[in-house]
């Protein structure tokens, strides 16, 4: 048997590409010569430790998620055809004088987890006994609370005080706002996930979606930590957004100077004022901050950059030469006043800014202008997302539009004092909550919606101009 | 059980994180189907952790932990064909033969190393591994997309393999050294 032979043999086994015959016929080539062994499995562990380095979903984050998720399920395979997985080495006896221990709650794994692995030290971040660290100061829509012991909660209210544990907002259109007890603020729009702790030194965990937070001065040797997948942000008084996703983290610093270490190679990078950092995995990146560009009241979508939700057709309109991204399904839970309730929407997401580029500001005057397609008569929502220009969350203003019978080719021209904040019982137009924050607000993200039925919605392109 | 203190879960959580890299490779190395491997790895860390009373803190948590992986992996090799999450029963056998006759100490691996290892592979290796890792692309993808043949996809991505391994090798070798 030649080399190659069994290398093709060896690769096509790693790859569970081998065939009855063929996996027949390895095994009886290592029968013949046990070196192979060696080499089969270097190149097995080889292939599973570049695996768990490069699919993101085989991260070390991930892989300790999915085993929290599975400590209450049964562990041993089932008795009556397996025999249970005792170690091999022998164990050692005397074990009365150990504490004796109890399934861990999930949240608290969580946390531990994402927090070990990010390299802290966990000690004292859930306090034995709860002490309140924070209280809501205003939330809308679906958010979920899981406390201290694991216990979730979805009935939160304004003013109700919260211990160290996991806040998740879980739909574009729920936030919350809570603050700490020496006035720091921190706002979560949804769908993000935070875990908070303050045990003399706050510590969050971000670990998807955007935070914006106002950092009130912290002790100068113990600053307000944010730990995310990629980076270490500390803070010892400054306003800040940051946003997490799998592989990378967006800090915006708008008051202040913030650090921030990249988790992959420890880098330290200090973040002045007016300036914005991007954290990837990538060593090669120079992990510079960028001075932010001067803002802006001109905006127009980069398709598919600029898609966060939504189905992108590269070439897929019969009668509309231009590209354009289709709606996809999306399932929004909300407080119906009488316990949760799910819709399914049918949602085109577009982010306006990204790291580096202009902000894009929205007055009362401007014009929002969206080109697209719709197959039917279906009410379409639009809703923008908006922060206040230095920072934190400011609203998420809905309007609802009906194109007219047959206009199936559209071009909506929607005013931006149109827009009112979406799940309020009042109707809160757009003009009165900028006129607060100096007459604009800072446009983050445009969506498309219809409720329950599908409208076949296509966005060709979307256009923000500025007061004239 | 009674109750489990917060620096023990700590302890515990460490552990999984110090050594999940090495012991999911080790699942795999003994033939265990690429998507099942996690999920057994979990599985041996769960028992690791109901079993904490009967481990003696004194002695090498991985090892410990492989050895509950290396009989989960024996039970699997009994089941019926259908329902198993190995590659090869006789491999796997013989795998699992090697390492009862032969249980090596390993040292912890950290998935930076193993990046840095991936850094040292000539550009179409790295483009390789890249696909066939990150993008999960099979080699006959990858042989389409890159103008290669997919016999050579595998010969090239065997040596990226060797490299890797006996890169990270060296990593924990001189670390311990150090």
């Amino acid at each position: 048997m030649n080399e190659s032979r069994v290398d093709y043999l060896v690769s096509l086994f790693v790859d569970d590409r081998l065939s009855e015959e063929e996996s027949g016929e390895l095994a009886r080539l290592i029968e013949d010569q046990p070196e192979l062994l060696e080499e089969l499995q270097a190149q097995l562990e080889a292939a599973d430790m570049v695996s768990q380095a490069e699919n993101d979903l085989r991260s070390p984050s991930r892989f300790l998620e999915d085993l929290q998720l599975r400590l209450d399920e049964p562990i041993m395979p089932n008795p009556s055809e397996d025999k249970p997985a005792l170690p091999v080495e022998p164990v050692k006896p005397g074990r009365a004088e150990r504490e004796s221990r109890a399934v861990p709650s999930k949240a608290w794994l969580v946390a531990a987890a994402a927090l070990v692995l990010l390299g802290l030290s966990l000690a004292g971040f859930f306090p034995s006994s709860p002490q309140n660290i924070a209280r809501i100061h205003q939330l809308q829509g679906s958010v979920s609370w899981t406390g201290n012991g694991g216990r979730i909660e979805r009935n939160l209210e304004t003013g109700q005080l919260l211990t160290g544990g996991t806040l998740e907002t879980l739909s574009t259109e729920s936030w919350i706002e809570i603050e700490f007890l020496d006035g720091t603020r921190l706002t979560l729009p949804g769908p993000s996930q935070l875990t908070i702790a303050d045990h003399g030194q706050k510590e969050l965990y971000l670990k998807k979606g955007k935070l914006s937070t106002t950092v009130v001065n912290q002790p100068a040797d113990k600053p307000l930590v944010i730990n995310t997948v990629t980076a270490r942000i500390e803070v010892l008084g400054t306003q800040l957004n940051v946003e997490a996703e799998p592989v990378r983290t967006t800090l915006s610093v708008n008051e202040g100077k913030v650090r921030v270490t990249r988790l992959v190679d420890g880098r330290v990078t200090e973040v002045p004022a007016q300036h914005d950092l991007l954290t990837t995995v990538d060593r090669e990146d120079d992990h510079k901050p960028l001075l932010r560009r001067k803002p802006t009241g001109l905006w127009k979508s980069h398709l598919p950059d600029d898609i966060e939700h939504g189905e992108w057709q590269p070439a897929a309109f019969r009668d509309v030469a231009e590209q354009g991204v289709q709606e996809k399904p999306y399932v929004y839970t909300y407080d119906g006043g009488q316990g949760e309730r799910s819709i399914l929407l049918h949602l085109i997401s577009l982010k306006v800014s990204e790291c580096g580029e202009s902000p894009v500001l929205i007055h009362p005057g401007s014009m929002l202008l969206i080109r697209g397609r719709k197959e039917n008569d279906t009410e379409v929502h639009f809703v923008i997302n908006t922060q206040q220009p230095d920072g934190g969350f400011a609203g998420k203003f809905d309007v609802p539009v009906t194109a007219k019978k047959g206009d199936y080719l559209f071009e909506f021209k929607v005013p931006a004092k149109s827009f009112f904040l979406s799940d309020e019982e009042e109707k809160i137009f757009f003009a009165d909550v900028s006129r607060r924050s100096g007459g604009s607000l800072k446009l983050t993200h445009v969506y498309a919606f219809s409720l329950d039925d599908p409208a076949g919605l296509e966005i060709l392109e979307v256009k923000l101009l500025p007061p004239k | 059980m009674g109750e489990f203190a917060d620096n023990q879960y700590e302890q515990f959580t460490d552990l999984v994180n110090q050594h999940q890299v090495r012991l999911r490779a080790f699942v795999r190395s003994l033939g265990i189907r690429p998507d099942w491997v996690d999920d057994i790895a979990q599985e041996a860390f769960l028992t690791a952790f109901n079993q904490w009373e009967t481990f003696d803190q004194s002695r090498d948590f991985g090892k410990w932990v492989r050895g509950i992986a290396f009989n989960i992996i024996r039970n699997e090799t009994r089941k019926d064909a259908r329902r198993k999450r190995i590659l090869h029963t006789d491999v796997t056998w013989m795998l699992l033969k090697r390492f009862e006759n032969a249980p090596k100490h390993s040292e912890e691996v950290s998935v930076e190393s193993i990046r840095e290892c991936m850094e040292e592979l000539a550009p179409m290796s790295r483009r390789l591994i890249e696909g066939r890792y990150r993008n999960e692309e099979t080699s006959s993808e990858l042989a389409e997309r890159l103008g290669l043949s997919a016999t050579n996809v595998r010969q090239i991505l065997m040596r990226a393999r060797r490299h890797i391994r006996k890169c990270i090798e060296l990593r924990v070798l001189q670390e311990t050294r150090s």
